[in-house]
C-alpha cells in the first residue's frame, strides 16, 4: 500500500508550512488559528487515508478478446470484508491499448460485506496482444488530500484484433480465367461454394433452404444441393510490412490501414467458401505464410494481424519467395507501402498465370495524422507505375469498403 | 450510481444551441470561498474601491457560467478574460506609481486575476481558483483583524465542502476532461469521522502554538496597521460616517449641542468616570456609577515620546461618598518658579480625536500649552492642567487634531542637585490635598494607613507601599456593588467589598495616602492605550477609561500612582514580528510610575523633548510641530502613505538613506523560531505530563473504563442486534407456518409460495443468503455442506416451488403438505443450529 499526497494535498502542505513558519515568527491569533487549522486538516486526512483500503478485495473477471475500434469489457469484482461502509474508491488499471493509458472507474460506497461487479468498458484504439498485470485500488481520505493505492496482482491476457470493415460485397470472381481443373469433388457442407456439384441426402446440420425438392420427391427423402470444392475461389493476400515505408503514427499509419484492409478481406472471405493464401513478414519469421480454407485459417491470420509489426522485408522479397504458390486463376490482393519497381516483373508472371492482381498501394505520405486533409492524387505519383499494372492508391480518408467493392 | 459517478468528458460538450459550459459540482461554493478569501486579504488593507468592486462582481461572475454558449460564445469569454487580465496589469502599473507596497500590489493583482477565471471556467480553472483562495486566506492570516476571524470559519466550511465533493477527481488525478461527482450524502460517515478528528486536533495544535507575544523582528515588513478592526479607511469616511458628530449616549435632537458631563443612563457604551450618569463632570462617585459597559471604539490616537496617562479631570475634595473639584481647585493656577522650571521638560503630543466622548482635550499631565486650529482656539475653557471645549460651540468635525505640550519634571537631573528644591508649584497648599472628612473616615482605616506606611520614611516608598497593598489584596471587578448609603466608600471597599473597579482603587489610594500625610488627588481619564508599533501611535479606546491617583512626593513632584492591579489595565502592543519596530516602552510603567520609568527618563534626555529654557522664544510661543509630527498628522488616515512618508522624514532628518524596509536579520528570525519551537515542545511535554497524571488518576481510570465500555458496546452491539434480529425473524417464520396449515388445502399454490418465502427468509436470517445471480438449485446444493437432510429439504421445496411457478400443472395438496412439512423441519433445524452459536457464513459455503 502506498500513500502519497495529491496535488491539492501538496498545496495544503505548502500552505501549512508557510503559515506555521509565519506563526512561529509573527505571533498572533490569526496566523496561529490558520496554521493549526491547516495542520489539523492534513493530519486528520493522513490518519484516515491509512485505513481507507482496509479489508477490500479485488478479483478480475474473465477477459474477452476484442477488436480495435470497439469496446472492451474488463470486469472486476470488489468485496468489502470490513465492518463498516467503505467510501468511494477508484479502480485504476493501465490500458495500453486505449487512447487514455490509464482507466479510472469510480466505485460507489460499499456497504458491509457488499460484493459488486464492475464492468469497465474501454475503447480499444490499438490492436495487439496485451498482458495485463495488476489493478490498483485508489482511495484516500474524504477530502482527497492523500491518495492511498493498493495493488492487486491480477494477471490477464487480452488480444485486440485489428479492426475490420464489414463488407457488404467484394468481387471475388476473376476477370480472366484460364481453363480450370476438371477434377471435382463435393464440399460436403450445404450452402458453401459456388459451382453446383450434385445432390445428396439431407444431414442433420444442413440448412433447410438448400433442400432440393425435386430430388427429395423423387428419392422420397430429403436431398440437399452440394457444391464443387475445387470450384471455390482462391485468394492470395500479400501484405508488406516494410519498416521504412511505414508512417509514424501508431494508430493511423499506412500499415494499420493495410492491416485493416487485410482483416476486412479475411473476414469477408471466411463467410464464403474460399481458399486463402496469406503471406506477410513478421518479427519472428521473415516470410510468414498461412494457407487453407478461409474459415479455418481465419483465426490464425487474425492472430497474426493482431500482433503484426514492421519489419525489414519488402514486398518483392515476399513475392520472390511465395509467388510460385499463388494458384492460377486466383485473386491476389497485394497490399504494399514501399515503392519497389521490381515487383512489376512478378506481376507480369502472375498475370500470365491467370492471377487477377488487385494492387493496393498505401504510401506513408498519405497517412500523416488523423484529420489531415487528403492530398490530391497527382499523376506524377504514378510515375513508376505507368508501365504495367497500376495500383490503387489508398489514402487515409478512403473508405475501405468502397475500395474493396470496386475490386 | 449513474447519477453519482457521472463520467462527464468535458470535450464532448453538448452541441445544442442552448448548451452551457460544464460546471463543477458546488459551482457557487467556489465563488463564495473566493469572495471570503478576497475579503480576508483585502479588507482594510487594499484599496477600498477595488475591494467593493471585486466583492460585488462576484455573484454576477458566477452567473456567467449559466449563460448559454449561443449568447456568449467561448471566444467572447476568452476575450473577456483577456480584458480582465489587462485591467489587472493596468491596475498594477497605477498602484506602482502610487508606491504601494509590493505585497499589497501582488494581492490586489491576484484577486483581479482570480476574477478573470470566472469567465471561462474550465474544470482546471476551478482548481486555480481554489488555489488562489487558499493563498489569499493564508495571506489574510497575517492581518490580525476581527473580519478575518469572522471569515475564517465559513471559509473553512466552504473549503471542506468543495474538497469533499471533488474528492474522486483529486484521487484519480484525472485532468480537466473528466469530472467524477462524489456524493457527500452517501459518504457522510467518513466525512463525519474526518471532522471529529479534525476539530480536536485543531484545538490541540492551537493550544500548543505560542501565542504570547515576544519581542523580536518579523520577516514580513508590510505597511499596514492592525488591531484596527473598526477603523474606516479614509476613502470611505465620507460615505459611511454621517455629518452628525457622534457622542456616546447622545440624546436625540441634541446631536449638535455639547452637553458637558451629562449622559443618560444606559445609553453609554463606555464607562469612563469622566462624567458619570446623572452627574456633572465636576465630581466622581467612587461607588461605581461611572462604570458602564466599556465600549471598543477608539477615542483618540496620540503621538508622544513618553507614555502618559491621559488626564481628563482631577478631583481634590472628598466628602466620604464622592470626589469633587473644590472651587479653589478650579480656580487655582500654578506659580512660576524658576528653580522648578529649570528641571522641567516639555513633551509635545499630537492628538487626533476619533470620537467625542467628552469635552476634555486629553493630554498627559501637566498640559501647559495647546495648539488648536482656529476657530476653536477661542472656544475652550482652560484650567491649570488641561483645556476643555465650551458649551457654546458644537463639536468640531472628526477627526479632530491638536497639539499639546506637557511639562514633566526631569527627576534624574533633580536628583543630582545638592540643594533640595521645592517642587510645589501650586497656589493651593499641600495641606489642601490632605483634607479628609474626619468624621466619616473610620479608625480602622487610619490604623491601616499607619500600619502600611509608618515604618517607611520616604514619600515615594510610602506611596508605593500603599499602592502595592491595594494591588495585592484586592481584586478588580468591573461591575461592582454601590456603596450603601450609610457607609463611607473606602471603608466599605477595603473591609467589606474587597473587589471593585478602578474608582474604588483610586479613591482608596487617595484616602490612604492622605492619611499617611501624602498630598494626593484622584484623576480620571484614560490609561495609556495600545501602542501601535508600526505607526508609533498610542491608540486609546473606550475601554481604556480609567481612574487613578496622583501623589506628590518630594524631589519627584506629582507622580501617577495607579493602584489598580496591572493585569486589569488593558494595554496591547501590536503583534511583535510585524514590522521592524517593537514596543520601546515596555511594561515597566505598570510597576514604576510613568514619570519615573527608564523610557521616560531617556526621552527627557533626548532631543525630542525641549527644555523650557532652551529657546526662550519658544517658551512663550507655541512650538512648531516637527516635520515628523506634521507628516503623521496629515498622513494618519492613509496607512499606505506612512511607509513612504517615514522614509522621506528619515531622509530629511538624518540626511542619509532611510533604513531599508526589507532589511531583517536572519538571526532574529532563527532565534524567534527556535524559541517558539522550544515553547511548543515545552507545551507538548507539559501537556503529556498532565495527561499522564490525569490518566493514572481516579477520574482518568473511570473515563478509560467508560471509553472501553462504549467501544466494546459499539463493536458488539451491531452483532448482538443482528443476532437478535435474526432469531426473531426465524421465530416469526415458525409462527407463520402455523397459520399456513389451513391454507394448504384451500390454496396449495399460495401455500407453496409462502413456504418458499419463509424458507428463503429463514435461510437469510441464518446467514445463508442466496448470492446474486446464483441459480436456485445451485444455491440449494451449497447447503449440503451444512447438513445433507437439510439440503434435501431445501431442494425439495425449491423443486415444488419451481413447479408451481413454471409448470402448467398447479401444485397439489400433497405438494403443499410436503412443502409445509419440509419448511417446518428446515426452520427447526435452523433454530437449533443457531442456538448452538454456530456462525454460518456464506464464504464457507462457497469454498
Amino acid at each position: 500500500m502506498r500513500i502519497s499526497p495529491t496535488r491539492r494535498g501538496k498545496i495544503l502542505i505548502l500552505a501549512a508550512a508557510g503559515t506555521l513558519g509565519v506563526a512561529l515568527v509573527n505571533v498572533n491569533i490569526t496566523t496561529c488559528l490558520t496554521a493549526s487549522g491547516i495542520l489539523s486538516v492534513l493530519v486528520s486526512s493522513f490518519v484516515m487515508s491509512l485505513f481507507s483500503l482496509n479489508r477490500l478485495e479485488l478479483k478480475r473477471g474473465p477477459l474477452k478478446d476484442g477488436t480495435a475500434g470497439g469496446k472492451i469489457s474488463l470486469p472486476v469484482m470488489i468485496k468489502n470484508s470490513g465492518r463498516g461502509t467503505r467510501q468511494s474508491v477508484i479502480v485504476s488499471e493501465a490500458v495500453p491499448f486505449a487512447d487514455k493509458k490509464v482507466l479510472n472507474v469510480p466505485v460507489q460506497p460499499l456497504a458491509r460485506n457488499a460484493n459488486i461487479v464492475i464492468t469497465r468498458q474501454v475503447y480499444a484504439a490499438k490492436r495487439g496482444f496485451y498482458k495485463l498485470t495488476y489493478i490498483s485500488l485508489v482511495s484516500g481520505d474524504p477530502a482527497g488530500l492523500f491518495r492511498t493505492v493498493r495493488r492487486f496482482n491480477l494477471p490477464g491476457e487480452l488480444m485486440i484484433y485489428p479492426e475490420s470493415v464489414k463488407l457488404s460485397y467484394m468481387p471475388i470472381r476473376i476477370k480472366r480465367q484460364i481453363a480450370s481443373s476438371v477434377l471435382g469433388r463435393p464440399i460436403g457442407i450445404s450452402g458453401m461454394g459456388q459451382e453446383f456439384f450434385g445432390v445428396r441426402e439431407y444431414r442433420h446440420s444442413d440448412g433447410v433452404r438448400f433442400i432440393h425438392w425435386k430430388s427429395s420427391a423423387r428419392h422420397k427423402k430429403l436431398m440437399v444441393r452440394d457444391f464443387e470444392a475445387n470450384a471455390s475461389t482462391k485468394v492470395s493476400i500479400f501484405l508488406e510490412t516494410h519498416r521504412k515505408s511505414t508512417g509514424m503514427d501508431e494508430t493511423y499509419s499506412n500499415l494499420e490501414y493495410l492491416i485493416k484492409t487485410a482483416a476486412s478481406i479475411v473476414n469477408y472471405l471466411s463467410g464464403m467458401y474460399c481458399q486463402i493464401l496469406f503471406v506477410t513478414s513478421t518479427e519472428k519469421d521473415r516470410v510468414w505464410v498461412s494457407t487453407g480454407e478461409a474459415f479455418g485459417v481465419k483465426d490464425r491470420i487474425m492472430n497474426s494481424l493482431a500482433t503484426l509489426m514492421s519489419t525489414d522485408c519488402r514486398i518483392d522479397e515476399l513475392l520472390r519467395v511465395e509467388s510460385d504458390y499463388v494458384r492460377p486463376n486466383s485473386i491476389l490482393y497485394c497490399l504494399t507501402m514501399s515503392e519497389t519497381p521490381g515487383i512489376t516483373k512478378y506481376f507480369d508472371i502472375l498475370t500470365e498465370r491467370g492471377v487477377d492482381i488487385r494492387w493496393i498501394h498505401a504510401p506513408a505520405k498519405y497517412f500523416l495524422s488523423p484529420g489531415a486533409p487528403a492530398s490530391v492524387h497527382e499523376p506524377a505519383d504514378l510515375g513508376m507505375f505507368l508501365e504495367g499494372l497500376v495500383p490503387f492508391i489508398a489514402r487515409q480518408d478512403l473508405n475501405i469498403s468502397r475500395m474493396l467493392s470496386y475490386g | 450510481m449513474a447519477d453519482m459517478f457521472q463520467h462527464t468528458p468535458l470535450n464532448s460538450q453538448a452541441k445544442t444551441a442552448f448548451s452551457v459550459p460544464e460546471r463543477m459540482p458546488l459551482h457557487y461554493a467556489y465563488f463564495l470561498l473566493f469572495g471570503a478569501s478576497m475579503l480576508s486579504a483585502l479588507w482594510q488593507h487594499a484599496h477600498p474601491g477595488l475591494t467593493i468592486v471585486l466583492v460585488l462582481s462576484l455573484i454576477p461572475a458566477a452567473f456567467i457560467s449559466y449563460i448559454p454558449l449561443r449568447i456568449l460564445p467561448r471566444e467572447f469569454r476568452t476575450y473577456l478574460q483577456i480584458a480582465v487580465i489587462t485591467v489587472a496589469i493596468v491596475w498594477a502599473v497605477i498602484r506602482l506609481f502610487h508606491k504601494v507596497p509590493t505585497d499589497k500590489l501582488l494581492i490586489e493583482m491576484i484577486c483581479i486575476l482570480g476574477m478573470s477565471l470566472a469567465f471561462s471556467m474550465r474544470a482546471a480553472e476551478y482548481g486555480y481558483m481554489l488555489l488562489i483562495s487558499v493563498l489569499l486566506l493564508v495571506y489574510g492570516a497575517l492581518l490580525p483583524r476581527t473580519m478575518y476571524l469572522m471569515i475564517l470559519l465559513p471559509a473553512f466550511f466552504l473549503l471542506m465542502a468543495i474538497v469533499y465533493k471533488s474528492r474522486l477527481n483529486a484521487l484519480s488525478g484525472e485532468g480537466p476532461n473528466q469530472i467524477f461527482r462524489s456524493s457527500i450524502r452517501k459518504n457522510w460517515l467518513p466525512i463525519l469521522i474526518h471532522m471529529c478528528i479534525l476539530v480536536p486536533l485543531w484545538i490541540y495544535f492551537y493550544s500548543i502554538l505560542p501565542t504570547e507575544r515576544k519581542t523580536g523582528r518579523g520577516i514580513f515588513v508590510v505597511s499596514f496597521s492592525n488591531d484596527n478592526d473598526l477603523y474606516v479607511p479614509p476613502q470611505f469616511a465620507n460615505w459611511l460616517t454621517s455629518e452628525k458628530i457622534k457622542l456616546s449616549g447622545e440624546q436625540p435632537g441634541d446631536s449638535n449641542r455639547f452637553v458637558p458631563g451629562l449622559r443618560a443612563e444606559g445609553q453609554s457604551k463606555s464607562g469612563p468616570p469622566v462624567s458619570s450618569s446623572g452627574e456633572k463632570a465636576s465630581s466622581m462617585d467612587s461607588s461605581g456609577s461611572g462604570s458602564g459597559a466599556p465600549g471598543d471604539e477608539m477615542v483618540f490616537r496620540a503621538k508622544s515620546p513618553v507614555k502618559f496617562y491621559w488626564v481628563g479631570n482631577i478631583y481634590d475634595f472628598y466628602d466620604g461618598v464622592a470626589w469633587k473639584q473644590s472651587p479653589s481647585f478650579k480656580k487655582q493656577h500654578l506659580k512660576w518658579d524658576l528653580a522648578v522650571q529649570r528641571f522641567t521638560k516639555r513633551v509635545e503630543q499630537n492628538i487626533v480625536i476619533e470620537k467625542w466622548i467628552s469635552p476634555v482635550l486629553f493630554a498627559g499631565y501637566r498640559a501647559s500649552y495647546y495648539s488648536i486650529n482656529f476657530p476653536l482656539y477661542a472656544a475652550t475653557n482652560r484650567s491649570f492642567y488641561n483645556e476643555r471645549l465650551t458649551e457654546k460651540q458644537p463639536y468640531p468635525k472628526l477627526p479632530f487634531t491638536y497639539t499639546v505640550t506637557s511639562e514633566l519634571m526631569n527627576v534624574e537631573s533633580l536628583g543630582k542637585m545638592k540643594k533640595p528644591v521645592s517642587l510645589w508649584g501650586e497656589t493651593l497648599s499641600r495641606t489642601h490635598y490632605l483634607k479628609l472628612p474626619g468624621k466619616r473616615i473610620s479608625e480602622r482605616l487610619k490604623n491601616l494607613s499607619k500600619r502600611l506606611s509608618s515604618h517607611l520614611s520616604g514619600d515615594y516608598e510610602r506611596a508605593l507601599a500603599i499602592r502595592d497593598y491595594l494591588r495585592t489584596n484586592f481584586v478588580y471587578k468591573q461591575f461592582s456593588s454601590k456603596t450603601p448609603k450609610d457607609r463611607e466608600s473606602v471603608d466599605y471597599f477595603i473591609f467589606d467589598l474587597k473587589m471593585g473597579h478602578c474608582e474604588y482603587f483610586a479613591s482608596s489610594m487617595c484616602v490612604l495616602a492622605r492619611l499617611s500625610g501624602l498630598p494626593a488627588r484622584v484623576v480620571t481619564g484614560f490609561s495609556p492605550g495600545n501602542y501601535n508599533a508600526l505607526n508609533g501611535l498610542f491608540e486609546v479606546h473606550e475601554y481604556h477609561a480609567h481612574a487613578w491617583t496622583q501623589v506628590f512626593c518630594d524631589k519627584k513632584g506629582w507622580l501617577t500612582i495607579d493602584p489598580t492591579p496591572p493585569g486589569e489595565i488593558v494595554s496591547r502592543t501590536t503583534p511583535i514580528g510585524i514590522g521592524s519596530l517593537h514596543d520601546p516602552f515596555g511594561d515597566e510603567w505598570k510597576v514604576t510610575p510613568p514619570e519615573l520609568t527608564e523610557s521616560t527618563l531617556n526621552s527627557l534626555k533626548s532631543d525630542d523633548v525641549d527644555d523650557v529654557f532652551s529657546s526662550p522664544e519658544r517658551a512663550a510661543v507655541n512650538p512648531a510641530p516637527s516635520l515628523l509630527s506634521k507628516i503623521f498628522m496629515s498622513m494618519a488616515m492613509a496607512p499606505e502613505k506612512i511607509g513612504s512618508a517615514l522614509d522621506k522624514a528619515r531622509e530629511d532628518l538624518s540626511g542619509g538613506k532611510p533604513k531599508g524596509k526589507d532589511t531583517f536579520s536572519f538571526k532574529d528570525i532563527f532565534t524567534s523560531v527556535k524559541s517558539n519551537l522550544m515553547l511548543i515542545a515545552q507545551k507538548i511535554a507539559s501537556g503529556w505530563k498532565s495527561f499522564m497524571k490525569w490518566f493514572f488518576s481516579t477520574s482518568g481510570s473511570i473515563f478509560l473504563i467508560m471509553i472501553m465500555t462504549a467501544a466494546l458496546f459499539s463493536i458488539k452491539t451491531p452483532g448482538i442486534y443482528r443476532k437478535i434480529k435474526n432469531r426473531l425473524t426465524i421465530r416469526r417464520c415458525v409462527k407463520r407456518l402455523a397459520d399456513l396449515e389451513k391454507l394448504k388445502k384451500t390454496s396449495p399454490c399460495e401455500n407453496v409460495k409462502l413456504c418458499y418465502n419463509i424458507t428463503r427468509k429463514a435461510l437469510d436470517a441464518a446467514g445463508w443468503p442466496r448470492l446474486k445471480n446464483m441459480e436456485l438449485f445451485d444455491y440449494g446444493a451449497t447447503l449440503n455442506k451444512v447438513n445433507h437432510a437439510f439440503c434435501n429439504n431445501v431442494l425439495v421445496i425449491y423443486y415444488i416451488y419451481s413447479k408451481a411457478i413454471y409448470s402448467s400443472d398447479p401444485p397439489t395438496v400433497q405438494d403443499a403438505e410436503t412443502v409445509l412439512e419440509r419448511t417446518r423441519s428446515i426452520t427447526s433445524f435452523i433454530l437449533s443450529y443457531t442456538k448452538e452459536n454456530k456462525k454460518p457464513t456464506h464464504s464457507s459455503l462457497l469454498k
